[in-house]
């Protein structure tokens, strides 16, 4: 696989790829190995003395297991160099040169610690993609499962553990990260950056995200934990199947990972713009990343307390959620969906952002108010938080609490349906180029039209009682999270694969990709809102004889669904190998990445950036949105 | 202008269309059980029409334009038109947008009030959720409790509180959130351990159609949600219901005599066996685990099959309460039955329920 984005340059690297040493003591996969096992032995023999001491057992499992899944990941981190410099640093030892660890020379160096924001945006994009395909081989089992009312393929427990590690990876592992990948290659070039503004930290956030993967992929080895990604308390305390450990230390490294990363992207996007781009010239992936990074950074700390709780109680028998001896249930799902609906909106914002570049890229259009979009984002971000609790309306919440709430909820509509409105009227007057990435969008806006609708139905009050906890609830968030974000999601790889990759992908898979890939959503899910409303609940392994029929047919689009996955994992995997060269400006765009070369320099940029324009300035002849002016920026920092 | 009132137009028209379809041919409500599913029915049917309506023009406005302004080919490198927006059409549309939801949430409210319409002297159900079974207990006809289904007048407002049992403090705490849900009564409520009060966890119904109904625990409860939906919901008339009520107070006044003479039925009312349990003695008919009748059997056979060691039935049926996924009965799965009794109950309530289970119920 070519995956070397640029030419050779005179910069050599000097630290990290080549380190003197043996391999056990430089940064690299053995010293994570051999790092790794150290702490797994320290995890277990620290606690077991301890416990030998005070005169108890020396094993106890809930012990045991919270003290590895927090070791041993530290362990890898540590071992695979992400504390490298910094430990130098602080002990004073001579530093490497500090571009050492920037860029990809060759394929080995995507696994290592690199620094470059597009090295990392390609780490990211790939972990991602196995994430997604595992996830998806969870839905297929338990689909499998459905397909008829009277199988029995899984124990209760397994079918219990197949769904909750299904969202967990999907959300935790999938979205939210691929569209961290795409932002970390994407935005830097866009602002005219030469890089994040911390590329260590960003090293850090990636090499955290397998990690966290790895914790809950292997929670599956006993089954999976099995309390539903929301984890709600009391279930998740008592915690039936004791893997309960795997899903909160996962989701803790997740959600560090997320958070840090998110820092990252306000610093760059606040303060390393080009000249000349003022916040109204940003394009409205930027916009859109630092409102998410806004909700990031505000709303993640609140689920890692709610995990931290649940496993204090498990583990240290505090009584956070013990109503008996004064804790509050209701209290974790306040505190989970302070994040957790936010996340809905981290989960979205980007992907708004994306369909904003491909639908006035592809129409060759200003996108249609950019003020508007601009704001509607940031509006979407603030309300945000004032609509959590309609996760509750049947859940035992004060009464008075419902009607706000409902409202709250019911305003985002207004925001969002500006953005609907705003693309369609986008490609008005346009020429629209219908290629891969457009029709994604296109397919988006079908879809998120449907989902954003079935939020309305579920923000009113007397229809969310009726279907909340059914499967119009599974329709409605596969509607926004897989119609939405991840049609996104592809709608922006495809966009970027010529830039990311310097080759095009296969035009002709890519449409099969997409056709089959919408046909079968949509047969999938859309009757799965008519299965709820009439009474089928979710997480359940079996379901009433008159469902049959449906879920046979939802079960076998679902397989269809899985399959034209496979597609693009062939397109991406064949083009990028020995796919056609791409031009650096295979669709005429405007913006700052389209403008070097595919893929681009090591350092970002051959000139100097200056923004001159706004970035969707089609139809205008002669319109720029960038020049570069002659000194290379990147030289004076060697 | 023009053009958007056409999308407007056609959009409309297919949207009604639509919505058409799925109100009358799809059918995709569940049948009115309820005076608040009634209430409920306008609200979805006009919901659907402005749904698939907006849906419509969204999808007519954007078809159209993917018709009519391709670009000719590759060579074509025309841009389009430079617009950059339309302040009016924003502000048409924002204001559209609105008032379509204000109007929604105000009609939502208003539902939501009239669905909780109650007068004081309405009959209250207290409705235990267990893992993995309901009880009702009927607090305004003297509090017994029915583990054999929820049995309710036609046309009467009923009033249903939801609770989880209740450990001692100091124990662990293993009741987790359960759901009730009755689809055809468009209400649903948890039952969230330690959310009780008045209004806080409570549902109101009024059922207008007589027939037997499902209910169905909608949280996820463990290994056996799953199987948490019980066809024991009976809407009487007002004759039956009487009729039914001085049966079950008699039955609960001759249980409650037997329950003084013995302890072991005490216990076992309390602690809330006969939810999942059949016993003919207790007059309870649960059906979630297997029928206590058939003890003796049970023991024989996991004696043959070497899959207990108690030395005698007594000490199987204390196995069987206090670790119960030791054994598990055939045709019965593991960690459905809470294995928290050996904390919450003393060892003077075992002592007594171990004695009477084990006596087939006969004596204290």
């Amino acid at each position: 696989m070519s995956v070397v984005t640029s030419p050779p340059s005179t910069h050599t690297p000097a630290y990290g790829h080549t380190g003197g040493g043996s391999v056990w003591t430089r940064p690299g996969w053995w010293r994570a190995l051999l790092w790794t096992i150290l702490a797994a032995a320290l995890a277990i023999a620290v606690p077991a003395l301890v416990r030998v001491i005070v005169g108890w057992p020396w094993w106890q499992y809930e012990v045991m297991s919270t003290c590895l899944m927090i070791a041993t990941p530290l362990g890898f981190l540590s071992g695979i160099g992400c504390f490298d410099y910094w430990g130098k640093y602080i002990v004073g030892s001579p530093l490497p040169e500090g571009h050492a660890d920037h860029g990809a020379y060759s394929w080995r160096d995507y696994f290592k610690v690199n620094t470059d924001h597009k090295v990392i945006g390609i780490q990211y994009l790939v972990t991602t993609f196995v994430f997604f395909l595992i996830g998806g081989m969870l839905a297929e089992a338990f689909r499998a499962q459905l397909a008829s009312p009277s199988n029995t393929y899984f124990t209760h427990d397994a079918y219990n553990g197949l769904i909750s590690t299904h969202a967990s990876i999907m959300i935790f592992l999938f979205i939210i990260p691929a569209f961290a990948g795409i932002a970390n290659f994407v935005v830097p070039l866009m602002l005219g950056a030469e890089d994040m503004a911390f590329p260590r930290l960003n090293a850090l956030s990636f090499w955290m995200l397998p990690t966290a993967g790895l914790i809950m992929v292997a929670s599956l080895i006993w089954g999976g934990f099995n309390t539903g990604w929301t984890g709600y308390a009391t279930l998740s305390t008592h915690d039936p199947t004791d893997q309960g450990t795997f899903f909160n230390m996962g989701v803790q490294f997740a959600g560090t990972s997320s958070i840090l990363t998110a820092v990252n992207f306000i610093v760059t996007i606040l303060t390393m713009r080009a000249p000349g781009m003022t916040l109204s010239r940003m394009p409205l992936l930027v916009w859109a990343n630092l409102t998410t990074s806004a909700l990031v950074v505000l709303g993640t700390p609140f689920i890692a307390a709610s995990q931290f709780m649940v496993m204090f109680d498990r583990v240290m028998h505090t009584k956070f959620f013990n109503v008996a001896d004064g804790g509050s249930t209701i209290m974790y799902q306040h505190i989970f969906w302070f994040y957790s609906h936010p996340a809905v909106y981290i989960m979205m914002l980007p992907g708004f952002g994306i369909i904003s570049e491909v639908i006035s890229v592809m129409a060759r259009k200003p996108i249609f108010g950019y003020r508007a979009l601009a704001f509607s984002t940031v509006s979407i971000g603030v309300l945000g938080f004032s609509v959590w609790a309609h996760h509750m309306f049947v859940a035992g919440l004060q009464p008075w609490l419902r009607v706000p709430m409902m409202v709250t909820t019911m305003l985002i509509a207004v925001p969002t349906g500006i953005k609907i409105f705003s693309w369609v009227a986008t490609l008005y007057n346009g020429v629209i180029n219908l290629a891969t990435p457009m029709l994604w969008a296109m397919g988006f806006l079908f879809t998120f039209v449907i989902g954003g609708l079935s939020g309305i139905w579920l923000a009113v009050l007397p229809i969310d009682i009726q279907v909340s906890d059914t499967y119009f609830v599974v329709a409605h968030i596969h509607y926004v999270l897989f119609g939405g974000s991840v049609f996104t999601i592809f709608a922006g790889l495809y966009f970027w694969f010529p830039k990311i990759t310097g080759k095009m992908y296969n035009e002709k898979l890519g449409k099969w990709h997409f056709w089959l890939t919408f046909i079968s959503f949509n047969a999938t899910f859309f009757p799965q809102h008519y299965l709820g409303m009439l009474g089928m609940r979710r997480r359940v392994w079996t379901y009433d004889e008159r469902f049959a029929d449906w879920n046979l047919f939802i079960s076998m689009m679902a397989f269809v669904l899985g399959a034209a996955t496979l597609i693009f994992v062939y397109n991406a995997i064949i083009s990028w190998w020995r796919g056609e060269p791409a031009p650096d400006n295979p669709w005429r765009a405007l913006t700052i990445e389209w403008q070097v070369s595919s893929p681009p320099p090591i350092f970002n940029f051959d000139g100097a950036p200056r923004v001159v324009g706004g970035p969707y300035n089609y139809g205008q002849p002669g319109a720029k949105h960038v020049v570069f002016e002659e000194a290379p920026v990147t030289a004076a920092h060697h | 202008m023009k053009r958007i009132a056409q999308f407007i137009a056609l959009g409309t028209v297919l949207g009604l269309v639509l919505s058409a379809i799925f109100i009358w041919i799809v059918d995709w409500f569940p049948t009115e059980g309820s005076q608040q599913s009634k209430n409920n029915f306008p609200l979805f049917i006009a919901i659907t029409y402005v749904s698939f309506v907006i849906f419509a023009i969204v999808l007519v406005a954007m078809g159209y334009s993917l018709w009519k302004f391709r670009r000719g080919g590759p060579s074509d490198m025309r841009d389009g038109d430079p617009t950059h927006g339309n302040t009016l059409l924003e502000l048409s549309w924002t204001g559209a947008a609105l008032l379509v939801v204000i109007f929604f949430a105000a009609w939502g409210a208003k539902v939501l009030d009239d669905n909780e319409a109650h007068a004081a002297n309405d009959r209250v159900i207290t409705v235990h959720a267990y893992s993995f079974a309901f009880a009702y207990q009927y607090d305004s006809d003297g509090g017994f409790t029915r583990t054999d289904g929820l049995y309710v007048p036609v046309g009467k407002t009923i009033v249903l509180h939801m609770v989880t049992p209740l450990f001692t403090p100091g124990t662990k705490n293993l009741e987790v959130i359960h759901g009730f849900w009755v689809p055809e009564w468009g209400v649903k409520q948890d039952a969230t351990p330690g959310v009780v009060g008045k209004t806080v966890g409570t549902t109101y119904v009024k059922p207008t159609r007589i027939g037997d109904y499902e209910v169905q625990c909608t949280e996820l409860c463990g290994s056996g949600h799953g199987e948490m939906h019980f066809k024991n919901i009976h809407v009487l008339s007002q004759a039956a219901f009487d009729k039914w009520l001085t049966q079950a107070k008699a039955l609960a006044e001759k249980v409650r005599a037997e329950a003084a003479k013995t302890p072991g039925l005490a216990v076992f009312n309390s602690a809330g066996c006969g939810g999942c349990h059949t016993f003919t003695p207790a007059k309870s008919g649960g059906t979630t685990g297997p029928s206590l009748d058939d003890v003796s059997q049970d023991y024989t056979r996991a004696k043959e099959t070497s899959k207990t060691e108690a030395a005698n039935l007594t000490g199987f049926i204390r196995e069987s309460i206090v670790d119960p996924n030791a054994y598990i009965a055939k045709g019965y799965a593991p960690n459905i039955m809470p294995t928290s009794f050996g904390s919450s109950l003393s060892a003077t309530q075992i002592a007594a329920l171990v004695g009477y289970l084990a006596k087939g119920g006969s004596g204290p």
